[in-house]
């Protein structure tokens, strides 16, 4: 009885040992250990920054991010735009194909628009074309009354498309740059069934990579090589591991050993890189800032209660002794260095530019407490603060910090999984909550629409018709200089009245081995580009 | 050398002297037994310093355990005379020495435990989670016993159909998963101590109502409760003050059994992010965050860690002196 | 026999259905709706809930999972992995788990056997001391304690082992989870085989075959293990279940994508359909162990199935 027991666990353990793969790897193979793991292989089902960054070397684009040039064309030769912005028409390359040998023509451009808009599918990637570009009759054929084929995105022959709008949108080519923009094989998606990009069989590439292994929430993902891509003399490595750590210590500790070629860092590590050529530190991209409800909440729509939360705020101490690495302070919801302007200068170049509003001093917080106090005719306050408990140490930072200077206060916290943060948020059951926002293209616009009236991500209900006003009209301006004049205007108006307060910006910082080069930072989303990286072997 | 018949020679070890006849009661000879042993006295001693310290410790260094600095953050232990709070970090282009005590002209401050990452003192913060985390565990195990002997008592004395179904229900209670029952509780229930109590009573109530019950069916045909019976008393009489007391000895130990395995999973919850609420701390809400930078700062797990795994320690300890010198199975 | 192996069959079943039942329940009171994402509009989200059958009553979709449960569908992952069927996702994970599991539970019991029996033999003295120590030690330390410490020297000071798991070189990166997950194991294992083996040589059989003559050894393998290997399977058993369950951290720790990591992953997202079907395998594998254990008793042991009239 016993014998055979320990004979059947024997044999468990040899056929899973079996399965052991011990292939010696030959070439170029990078190591990546990043924060983020995929949740979905699907291009144009995924709309979270680790999706996007697991698929993005498998993903050809019709433009690329370029580190330099902001973007260059990459399955496109060449583009035009119409008098109005709104009509674009792309050239293809020519001999453009997939990595099952399938040649990519400009359908495949459409079918991934026509997907994402596809009510059936219920892309949550849809926002690409309602919200960031106003594809022409995405909304009508998004509710399902209108033909699929009547959408703003068409084939004119195999290797020209058109993209038609319903207003000018100067940054388009950053939006076709997104892994959902990457061209979808229907034929082949067809035959793979509810099982599409489920498994390296059933996924396709177009871009510099093929997925050589991936199971669904896979936390280790390889690639190999694409020889049919485009563009396969550029790229040097043969493949890469790409792999999430929740911890930045397993990160670091591997990294140290050799086990990993570039890692993800920062915050109380980044002491341990001081000086080290090999630590990146990439400007922000996402900006936490503090919101509160302005249907409910009556201490919230008082302004002088939100000058005082700001100014009890001590953003320095919490940027350096705390969040380190990085993290900068902020004033503005819009971050710098990140949106440029027509010529080039920094639409938020001085980080401190709102300075009267968001900046520390214990004392002017306590006068504009207690008139704030005075004019709600209360003496304590009790608000509820709604986090994700990822942020649990944050948060009793900024409690320790408002009720310390602020008499009378109470601040609840109400930690919850990031799900619960999400519909909690969205359904506006808080008094005060926090959020670190990314934009998905370069532009000062990403950050401030979310404030405007009626938008699905401005949570606090945050109403000012001056400011809805000027950020339309800047929509439908097509001269770079008044669009980002009337863009500074609605950013000034919007922090005089300190419709939320900024608390700090995120940026990124990573280790990146010396023998490594050609890694670049990514503006948002995406945290690093090593399609075209190169490893010296040491 | 053959003989016809030969002693069975007794070694020292198995010479025993016999309990059963002499006068002393059943506690006081669970006692003598209890203290016979090293072991049990050395648990017991470690479990009372443990919980003095839980009760004095939080005020010992004379910093509040929540009391938060960020400019003092991470400053390594320094005991005057043992630690000068200089730490060794492995950095990646070398070894760097930090001294934050030097950097911030902190000449007679002493943090014996360091402090943390919002610059809260350790040792308080080591202490007051002790106190925390046994607290939770007390009051876990004690409803769970409320609720599981008066189960299984009613249960193992009722019998017959009664005790069929009651069983069932505990078999299919026991079958699922506890971690799966209590994460998802944590979630639905806002977190705070009560949910957490309330947690660790629902998987604790069926283990020791299996307990009461073995013991009831035990006692019930004895002759004393036959006794009690005939002279007329009724049911809740005869469970509450002829069984009860008699089966103290093995709740008693039970609860102790129970300690160790709520700490265990009060850490559990807070290494996964569902532990207690904001400002409170506990000894696994120490242990995740120690954990988080471990490489980093090693002082920060390490107090803590060592803690919890004396507490264990203890309990283990104390709850196995405890089964041997009160289980009635091995009175001889 | 055949009538008490049908009534243990009928139990395990119920046992199933209720388990199912409750799990069903409590996802029920989860709040928060499957669909998180601000991107997505009111009436995207009630198309997706009618895609999905959320929007029926709760018994209906009760009686709907369980229809398709039978037939070995368990639904798709609404937000976790975006539409992939939940058993995809986890038959590509338990091996995982299940291969670091039984390492851990083979390596323990072997060393735990071993060290119970020794202590058993000797009773009082050195080994039964250093018995006792390594079992209370082991099970006083959590496992995650045990990774750390492995992690840090094994992997980071003395670069021994790799850090984190890696699918190209399984057996190795296995190594260090495996370790730390049997400590307690063997530490359990080693103190209850004591236990028994103890009470098994104070039996009256044993005294006499020992009066009898017999040596240590015979009556090491002729009475003492067999006769006290029969409520050591059992504890095994309930282990190994408990390491599928509980390895939960070391998976963290070490970056292992087994079960446990899917577990906590789809908690946090709110993901129904997986933790349903998770807890489910959970209290499945535990049914089932259970039954086959029972059965067994049942078989060698008819005080067993006569006793349970």
């Amino acid at each position: 009885m016993k014998r055979c027991l320990i004979l059947l666990l024997l044999c468990c353990l040899l056929l899973t040992g079996c399965a052991a793969r011990t292939d010696s790897l030959k070439g170029q193979e990078l190591n990546v250990a990043l924060s983020l793991y995929p949740l979905t292989m699907d291009a144009q089902m995924q709309v979270d920054g680790g999706s996007a960054q697991y698929l993005s070397p498998m993903c050809g684009k019709l433009f690329r991010l370029d580190p330099e040039k902001g973007y260059v064309p990459e399955l496109a030769e060449s583009f035009e735009i119409s008098e109005d912005g709104c009509t674009y028409t792309f050239r293809l390359r020519e001999g453009l194909r997939y990595s099952n040998g399938d040649p990519i023509d400009a359908q495949d451009f459409v079918d991934a628009f026509r997907r994402m808009a596809d009510p059936l599918t219920a892309s949550s990637a849809i926002y690409l074309l309602q919200d960031l570009c106003r594809l022409k009759n995405v909304d009508a054929v998004n509710a399902g009354t209108m033909e699929p084929e009547k959408l703003g995105a068409y084939e004119a022959d195999d290797r020209t498309l058109v993209i038609e709008l319903e207003q000018p949108c100067p940054y388009l080519p950053y939006v076709l740059a997104m892994e959902q923009c990457s061209p979808y094989n229907r034929a082949f998606a067809d035959a793979c069934g509810r099982d599409y990009a489920t498994s390296p069989e059933t996924l396709l590439s177009s871009g510099p990579f093929i997925v050589d292994r991936y199971e669904p929430l896979a936390v280790q993902v390889h690639y190999v090589k694409n020889p049919n891509y485009i563009d396969a003399d550029l790229v040097k490595l043969s493949g890469i591991t790409l792999r999430q750590v929740s911890n930045t210590q397993q990160a670091m500790m591997s990294y140290q050993t050799g086990d990993q070629d570039v890692i993800a860092t920062g915050g109380e590590y980044a002491v341990l890189s001081q000086g080290d050529p090999c630590l990146l530190q990439t400007p922000g991209g996402m900006t936490a800032f503090i919101g509160g409800n302005y249907e409910s909440c009556k201490a919230w729509q008082n302004r002088n209660i939100r000058m005082a939360l700001s100014f009890a705020l001590n953003r320095e101490s919490i940027v350096k002794d705390f969040l380190r690495a990085g993290y900068t302070t902020s004033t503005s919801v819009v971050p710098t260095g990140m949106c440029r302007e027509a010529d080039g200068k920094d639409f938020a170049a001085d980080p401190a530019r709102y300075k009267d509003t968001c900046a520390y001093d214990p004392e002017r917080a306590a006068e504009y407490w207690k008139k704030g106090m005075e004019e709600l005719g209360v003496q304590t306050l009790e608000l509820e603060f709604l986090s994700v408990s990822g942020n649990q140490k944050f948060v009793e930072i900024l409690k320790d910090q408002w009720e310390r200077t602020l008499p009378g206060f109470t601040l609840n916290a109400r930690l919850v999984s990031s799900a619960q943060f999400n519909d909690l948020r969205v359904k506006g059951e808080f008094d005060v909550y926090m959020i670190a926002w990314g934009a998905d293209y370069p532009d000062p616009n990403a950050f401030l629409a979310i404030f405007e009236s009626g938008s699905p991500i401005n949570n606090s209900r945050y109403t000012n018709a001056d400011f809805d006003k000027l950020l339309h009209d800047a929509a439908l301006e097509l001269d770079p200089g008044k669009r980002f004049d009337m863009l500074h205007q609605a950013e000034d108006l919007f922090m005089a009245d300190l419709g939320a307060i900024p608390v700090y910006v995120r940026g990124g910082a990573f280790l990146i081995n010396e023998n490594v080069k050609g890694v670049a930072p990514h503006f948002s989303g995406i945290q690093l580009m090593f399609s075209f990286a190169e490893k010296e072997e040491a | 050398m053959n003989t016809d018949f030969q002693f069975h020679v007794r070694t020292e070890d198995s010479l025993e002297i016999d309990h059963s006849f002499s006068g002393d009661s059943f506690f006081k000879t669970g006692v003598k037994r209890f203290f016979a042993r090293g072991s049990n006295v050395f648990g017991l001693v470690l479990l009372c310093l443990l919980l003095i310290m839980s009760l004095v410790g939080p005020y010992l260094s004379g910093h509040n355990y929540a009391e938060q600095n960020l400019e003092r953050a991470n400053m390594a232990p320094r005991i005057p005379g043992i630690l000068s709070g200089e730490e060794t970090l492995s950095g990646t282009a070398g070894e760097i020495k930090v001294n934050r005590y030097e950097e911030l002209g902190l000449q007679d401050e002493y943090y014996p435990f360091g402090t943390d990452s919002l610059g809260r003192d350790l040792f308080s913060r080591c202490f007051q989670g002790l106190r925390v985390s046994v607290l939770i565990a007390l009051a876990a195990g004690f409803i769970a016993l409320v609720i599981g002997v008066n189960y299984g008592m009613i249960s193992g004395y009722l019998g017959g159909k009664v005790d069929l179904v009651m069983q069932q229900i505990v078999d299919i209670a026991g079958s699922i998963p506890s971690l799966v029952v209590v994460t998802l509780l944590m979630l639905v229930l806002k977190p705070g101590v009560g949910t957490i109590i309330f947690a660790l009573m629902l998987t604790g109530w069926m283990e020791m109502s299996i307990i009461a019950r073995t013991q009831v069916l035990r006692l019930k045909d004895q002759e004393f409760v036959q006794a009690a019976r005939t002279l007329g008393a009724g049911n809740g009489f005869i469970l509450f003050k002829e069984i009860l007391p008699n089966i103290t000895g093995t709740l008693i130990t039970q609860i102790m059994v129970s300690i160790p395995g709520a700490i265990f999973l009060e850490t559990f919850l807070s290494f996964v992010g569902l532990g207690l609420p904001l400002g409170s701390c506990s000894l696994g809400r120490l242990i995740s965050e120690g954990f988080e930078n471990c490489l980093l700062h090693p002082y920060k797990l390490f107090p803590c860690m060592v803690i919890l795994v004396l507490l264990m320690i203890a309990c283990n300890l104390v709850a196995d002196g405890l089964r041997e010198a009160f289980d009635t199975r091995t009175v001889r | 026999m055949r009538k008490y192996i049908f009534k243990k069959l009928m139990l395990s079943i119920v046992t199933l259905f209720v388990i199912v039942l409750v799990l069903f329940l409590l996802m029920e009171l989860m709040p928060g709706s499957p669909f998180n994402n601000d991107k997505l509009s009111e009436a995207q989200k009630a198309a997706l809930a009618k895609a999905y059958g959320l929007d029926k009553p709760v018994m209906v979709r009760f009686f709907l999972y369980l229809r398709n449960m039978l037939k070995g569908d368990f639904g798709v992952s609404y937000n976790l992995s975006v539409n992939t069927p939940v058993l995809t996702m986890i038959k590509s994970r338990l091996p995982i788990s299940m291969r670091i599991g039984v390492c851990a539970m083979l390596l323990g019991s072997v060393f735990g056997l071993a060290i119970g029996f020794l202590a058993a033999f000797h009773q009082g003295r050195a080994a039964d001391i250093f018995c006792m120590i390594v079992s209370v030690i082991g099970i006083s330390v959590p496992s995650y304690i045990f990774a750390i410490a492995l992690s840090y020297y094994g992997g980071f000071k003395f670069k021994w082992l790799p850090l984190l798991y890696d699918f190209r070189n399984p057996v190795v990166s296995g190594i260090m989870p495996v370790l730390s997950l049997s400590v307690a194991v063997m530490a359990v294992i080693a103190r209850f085989t004591r236990d028994e083996a103890v009470s098994v040589m104070k039996s009256d059989y044993v005294m006499f075959a020992r009066s009898q003559g017999l040596s240590n050894m015979t009556l090491l393998f002729r009475y003492v293990i067999r006769n006290s290997m029969m409520p050591v399977i059992t504890v095994m058993t309930m282990l190994l279940v408990g390491l599928l369950t509980g390895s939960l951290v070391t998976e963290q720790i070490f970056a292992i994508p087994g079960i446990g990591f899917l577990l906590s992953s789809a908690i946090t997202a709110n993901d129904y359909n997986v933790v349903i079907t998770l807890g489910f395998l959970y209290a499945g594998i535990y049914v089932i162990a259970r039954l086959i254990l029972d059965i067994l008793y049942g078989i060698i042991d008819p005080r067993v199935r006569l006793g349970g009239k």
